[in-house]
């Protein structure tokens, strides 16, 4: 063990000592000192960790589109989330040549109860594993985190008329959880939940020029007072998009009685898929 | 089917020529590939499927004698059923070798390497520990204490992983004896006690250029990429802070965690509030995950990334 720590501390020492490549400190002082500084900076230092607490994250997904063309001009996606679940709704504003019955699909995380309306009309919704998944579904939901729940799919017969209609799914997504900030010492970390909404199916649908993805996430949080404000963490919300190039959507945080919401606008260019956390506002991840 | 001629041993054991009962192959019917070339020979004229058994069908096999064999092993709290279970689990998927609550990254690393690279090697660790108490990978003697080994993991560390990791902890330790999941100090793996395990095992190659407490530069983890590219196992030395998005951004005092790089890193370029950045993303096996990503979502800037990276050991066979 001392012959990996002596170099290591020797290193220290000498970036602390020679920073120009001139000794500042002399002799076996110098080094005493170096092990001290080290010490002290770096008590937890020997690596090993034990694993965080994980609840894996679950996902779900946009619509996938139906064979007969549609051109959707929105997505109005909401999340109102508790303790350990979000309510989802993902409202649709589609347009349609002419009248027709389409089915349609998606992606849920759990085998939950599913509301769908098209207009005011409520559809019967089936609820199956989504097993197997389709090759473009296994690209992005096959790698899961282990433990992950199974997928199931979502589906119903949506009877559409001519000119805009709107199409309406409402369900229940699981929280995921990962703890973190735990160490040495600090037998427990804070948890930040997580969620995750894949995007991608919104592809292959027609999309008017206009198109946007209007995304609103809601937590439970009473109004922070002046001293959590400024000397605490109080908690929030953030979301994160897949794309590298812009993974952070311009989005805004409002506090709204015991609520704290966060809306954004997703598009033109629509990401593969969003990733949003909740937690204490100084473990919200920046990019 | 020849009745009285000796066909065939696996490990210990000899056959006779009949079927051993509760024989399953994956892709073989039985009289399959399982045993010497004796006991396929004499099955030639009903063999179905000619083709010598996969290394993972090996090891399944030494699994499934292993827990048909009566009676518990040195681990007394520890069923040998649950050990079967593990193992079976981990022969086609190494990456669910799963340190969990206890400090045991680094063997866990060397373990995920080994039944990666040899699955019927790393069943055999496993089984020799259970059932004789010590086992051996090529230069490495693993005798874990007897405290270890009356601990009973329960649902904090599966059972495979308990026997295989924890006892690879205990019996390399000079000074500090492991036999609890909560056992810190006692779990922790140095780069130069890595790099000597990978030299035990027979590595032929064995690059040590990590640190404990200082952070490196972006030049030594391309010269990891460039290794792994190349065809070594590298595992990377790090402050935990870089796999989560709350605290990838937060720079890190020592490193606490080895992970095995599974993916190429790749670098790029993004603008972050208003400043071009360097990038990186590559993915890993920790905690169970063969393929977890770095960064898990949006983007990690190479600033933050080397503000946790603390270098690297890589090895070739």
């Amino acid at each position: 063990m001392g012959d990996d720590i002596l170099p290591a501390v020797a290193e220290v020492i000498e970036r602390v000592t020679c920073p120009a490549g001139r000794t500042v400190l002399f002799g076996r002082m110098a080094a005493f000192a170096g092990i001290a500084v080290a010490l002290v900076v770096a008590p937890p230092a020997l690596a090993n960790l034990r694993a965080p607490v994980v609840i894996p994250v679950s996902r779900s997904a946009a619509l996938a589109a139906p064979s007969v063309p549609l051109v959707v001009e929105s997505e109005a996606l909401s999340f109102v989330c508790g303790s350990d679940s979000c309510q989802v709704s993902a409202r649709y504003a589609v347009t349609a040549a002419g009248p027709a019955t389409v089915r349609l699909e998606f992606i849920l995380p759990a085998e939950v109860s599913v509301t769908a309306t098209t207009n005011a009309d409520r559809e019967t919704v089936q609820v199956v594993p989504a097993t197997p998944l389709q090759p473009d579904e296994l690209q992005s939901l096959g790698a899961a985190e282990r433990g992950a729940p199974g997928l199931f799919r979502a589906g119903f017969q949506s009877a559409l008329r001519a000119g805009p209609n709107t199409v309406t799914v409402r369900y229940s997504q699981p929280l995921g959880a990962e703890e973190v900030g735990f160490g040495y010492g600090k037998k427990k970390g804070r948890m930040v939940q997580r969620f995750r909404y894949e995007l991608w199916p919104l592809r292959e649908w027609t999309k008017s020029p206009g198109f946007r993805v209007k995304l609103a996430v809601a937590i439970e949080r009473p109004a922070p007072g002046w001293w959590e404000r400024t000397l605490g963490n109080p908690r929030s919300v953030t979301c994160l998009t897949s794309d590298a190039t812009a993974p952070v959507p311009a989005g805004r945080l409002e506090q709204r009685d015991g609520q704290l919401w966060y809306e954004a606008e997703l598009g033109p260019s629509i990401p593969d898929r969003i990733t949003c956390f909740i937690g204490d506002e100084n473990l919200m991840p920046r990019n | 089917m020849a009745g009285s001629q000796k066909f065939g041993s696996l490990g210990s054991e000899h056959h006779d020529g009949r079927i051993p009962p509760g024989i399953k192959g994956r892709s073989f019917a039985f009289p399959g590939p399982l045993g010497s070339d004796g006991w396929n020979l004499a099955a030639g004229a009903t063999l179905v499927n000619k083709e010598p058994p996969t290394a993972h069908q090996r090891a399944e096999e030494l699994v499934r004698q292993f827990e048909a064999r009566p009676g518990g092993g040195e681990f007394k709290k520890i069923a040998r059923r649950a050990v079967a279970m593990g193992l079976r689990i981990r022969i086609y998927d190494p990456s669910a070798i799963h340190q969990k609550v206890s400090s045991l990254c680094g063997p866990a690393a060397l373990l995920y390497d080994l039944a990666s690279r040899d699955p019927i090697a790393y069943v055999n660790y496993v089984i020799s520990l259970y059932e004789k108490g010590f086992a051996v990978i090529k230069d490495i003697e693993v005798v874990p204490g007897i405290d270890l080994k009356d601990y009973d993991p329960g649902n904090r560390v599966e059972a495979s992983d308990w026997i295989g990791l924890a006892s690879l902890r205990d019996s390399e330790n000079y000074f500090f004896d492991y036999q609890d999941a909560s056992d810190e100090f006692a779990g922790i793996t140095l780069p130069g006690e890595l790099e000597g395990w990978f030299r035990k095992v027979g590595y032929a190659e064995v690059v040590n250029d990590a640190r404990v407490i200082v952070d490196q530069e972006e030049e030594n983890i391309r010269r990891a990429n460039t290794y792994f590219h190349k065809g070594f196992r590298v595992c990377l030395f790090i402050h935990s802070n870089m796999l989560s998005k709350s605290t990838e951004s937060s720079g890190s005092a020592t490193a606490d965690h080895w992970v095995v790089q599974t993916a190429p890193a790749s670098f790029g370029l993004t603008v972050l509030g208003g400043e071009t950045k360097k990038t990186i993303s590559l993915a890993i096996y920790t905690w169970g995950e063969g393929r977890r990503l770095v960064p898990l979502t949006g983007v990690l800037a190479l600033d933050d990334f080397l503000d946790n990276y603390y270098g690297f050991v890589a090895a070739k066979f």
